[in-house]
């Protein structure tokens, strides 16, 4: 009894979970309207996707590959520097590098937003609305999610590899590349997806920082569902939701989900 | 040659400017701003005062939405546990060979953007959605149900959107009791029921108190999906920041706004991470 009771809530709440995303896959194929039930099945809304969606998808793009790439190495210098160099106050400067992640992303944005508009009338700087600003803000997220998946890779590996590597001869360099990289790399590479995908996915901020032509993805599917709620949105999302899924699987791939939000594998 | 350790530290420094300029500075900024006066639109005083602090607690127009920011986050917090509870105990328990696939099923949707997870609320919900179809098809209503655009539309969104955390949160906390205290239990007589409430939930409280703490704290900040499923008639905190900078321009209200909502997100969010040890958060919504 307790079992059948526990199978139907547990199929229920999996229900919850994929029922959106399986109802906009589904509605993709319906022909003209988003009324229930669907009329007539056709790839339509997917031959009429705007052009304004392509552009913006553009603009995701080019904002996540720029701003994972510029924390990146920002990132991996700090878990290094966290994980390696031992000095008073590492603690607290470990918590503030990843303090960006329990910050609400609307004040980030919004801050920033702010900022960015006294920095060009004081400054001269020309970053409200502008690609660059908006590359910048989506970084300031970024870095913690690198670091963070780095620094259980790091405290894992010794440290005495990297030694070893500096008494047979090896520069700063060579052993960085040579030796710990290649050790960090499934933690390198879960950080640098979770960033990407982070920065793709972003509304909060981009509501303030991406303007006119820079605007994201989110940003102009979010004003079309506001304003102009056709069949077309469900098929742009449908190609959101197959691109995060293939995305997700080269995480699972490559270090696993699980493991990249910190559960301990059993 | 010996690694000096102490150098190594120096690397901490690329990362801290960068964030010392693109998070702390705002925030400083926001600070600063909030404790000026607002001479109307756009226009921001020089002076200094706590007005727009003692606003935003007296004035029943923001007071009131902060208390019904409080009541939602709360609602929807113990809907995430309700639901999420016996599915992360299955999930952390079960034996299934495809414990992998169904695990992933619960955090795919954590990289679907929330934009497109709210859409798809909303036209299942809709008038003519498939769930008041099914409602009118059977007869239960005469008019479509009113599900979106309401308090049920948005706690619905949050629930759907957090679920996932809590899960996660909460698998971290039962993976971490002793499965044989289970069979224990089990040994001496006690039925699933009973080992489930007297042994499971007691040894999990803690985590749970500090999974709810954190996730109730981050609901607080949210903005995107109370905006979608909310549809402008359910004003929460988050809504209102945006609507003074977008509307109002009350700058020195909306920050003070934002330093409000931001210390208690910050706050409860850091306390709910250390005590659960959760490592997952997602404050993007």
């Amino acid at each position: 009894m307790a079992r059948a009771i526990g199978f139907v809530f547990l199929t229920m709440v999996y229900g919850f979970l994929l029922a959106p995303l399986l109802y906009i896959v589904f509605g993709s194929f319906n022909e003209a309207t988003l009324a229930f039930p669907p009329r007539a099945w056709s790839l339509h809304s997917y031959a009429a996707i705007p052009t304004e969606f392509l552009d913006a998808l553009l603009v995701s793009l080019i904002v996540a590959v720029a701003s994972t790439c510029l924390a990146t190495p920002l990132g991996v210098s700090a878990a290094l520097g966290v994980v390696r160099g031992r000095f008073a106050g590492g603690d607290l400067v470990n918590s503030f590098l990843l303090s960006p992640l329990l910050f609400p992303m609307l004040v980030l944005g919004a801050s920033l937003y702010r900022l960015y508009y006294e920095a060009d009338q004081i400054l001269g700087t020309a970053l409200s609305g502008s690609l660059i600003g908006l590359i910048l803000g989506h970084t300031s997220f970024c870095i913690p999610y690198v670091a963070r998946s780095l620094m259980p890779v790091l405290m894992q590996m010794p440290a005495s590899l990297e030694e070893a590597a500096y008494d047979l001869g090896a520069d700063r360099w060579f052993t960085f590349t040579r030796v710990t990289l290649p050790l960090i790399r499934t933690g390198l590479v879960g950080g640098v997806a979770f960033a990407f995908l982070t920065s793709f996915d972003n509304f909060p901020m981009s509501l303030f920082l991406a303007e006119g032509e820079n605007a994201t993805l989110p940003v102009v599917m979010f004003q079309f569902i506001e304003f102009d709620l056709t069949p077309v949105i469900l098929s742009m999302s449908t190609l959101v939701i197959l691109g995060s899924i293939a995305a997700m699987f080269v995480v699972e791939k490559a270090v696993g989900m699980a493991a990249l939000l910190g559960l301990p594998e059993h | 040659m010996t690694v000096t350790y102490t150098r190594w530290g120096l690397l901490v420094i690329p990362a801290m400017l960068a964030l010392g300029v693109l998070f702390v500075a705002p925030q400083l900024f926001f600070l600063a701003q909030s404790l000026h006066p607002s001479l109307g639109a756009a226009r921001v005083g020089t002076g200094w005062t706590f007005a727009n602090y003692a606003k935003i607690f007296t004035d029943s127009y923001y007071f009131d939405t902060l208390l019904r920011t409080v009541w939602l986050s709360a609602l929807a917090t113990l809907w995430c546990l309700f639901l999420g509870y016996p599915l992360a105990y299955f999930l952390a328990r079960t034996r299934s060979r495809a414990r992998g696939l169904l695990t992933l099923l619960v955090l795919a949707p954590l990289l679907i953007t929330v934009v497109v997870r709210s859409l798809g609320w909303i036209i299942l919900l809709s008038d003519n959605g498939p769930v008041n179809f099914a409602l009118l098809t059977i007869g239960i209503t005469d008019a479509p149900v009113r599900f979106i655009y309401n308090q049920f539309g948005v706690i619905v969104g949050l629930v759907h959107a957090f679920l996932p955390m809590m899960v996660v949160i909460l698998l971290g906390v039962i993976r971490r009791i002793d499965a044989s205290l289970e069979d224990a239990a089990a040994d001496l007589g006690a039925g699933r029921i009973q080992t489930f409430a007297h042994v499971v939930i007691p040894l999990s409280l803690p985590g749970i108190a500090a999974g709810c703490i954190l996730i109730f704290g981050v609901m607080g900040s949210t903005y995107t999906t109370t905006a979608m499923l909310g549809g402008g008639k359910i004003v929460t905190t988050p809504i209102q920041i945006a609507q003074e900078f977008q509307m109002t321009l009350n700058y020195p209200v909306a920050a003070a706004l934002s330093v409000v909502i931001a210390a208690t997100t910050f706050g409860l969010a850091f306390i709910g991470l250390k005590v659960s040890r959760a490592k997952y958060l997602d404050t993007a919504l």
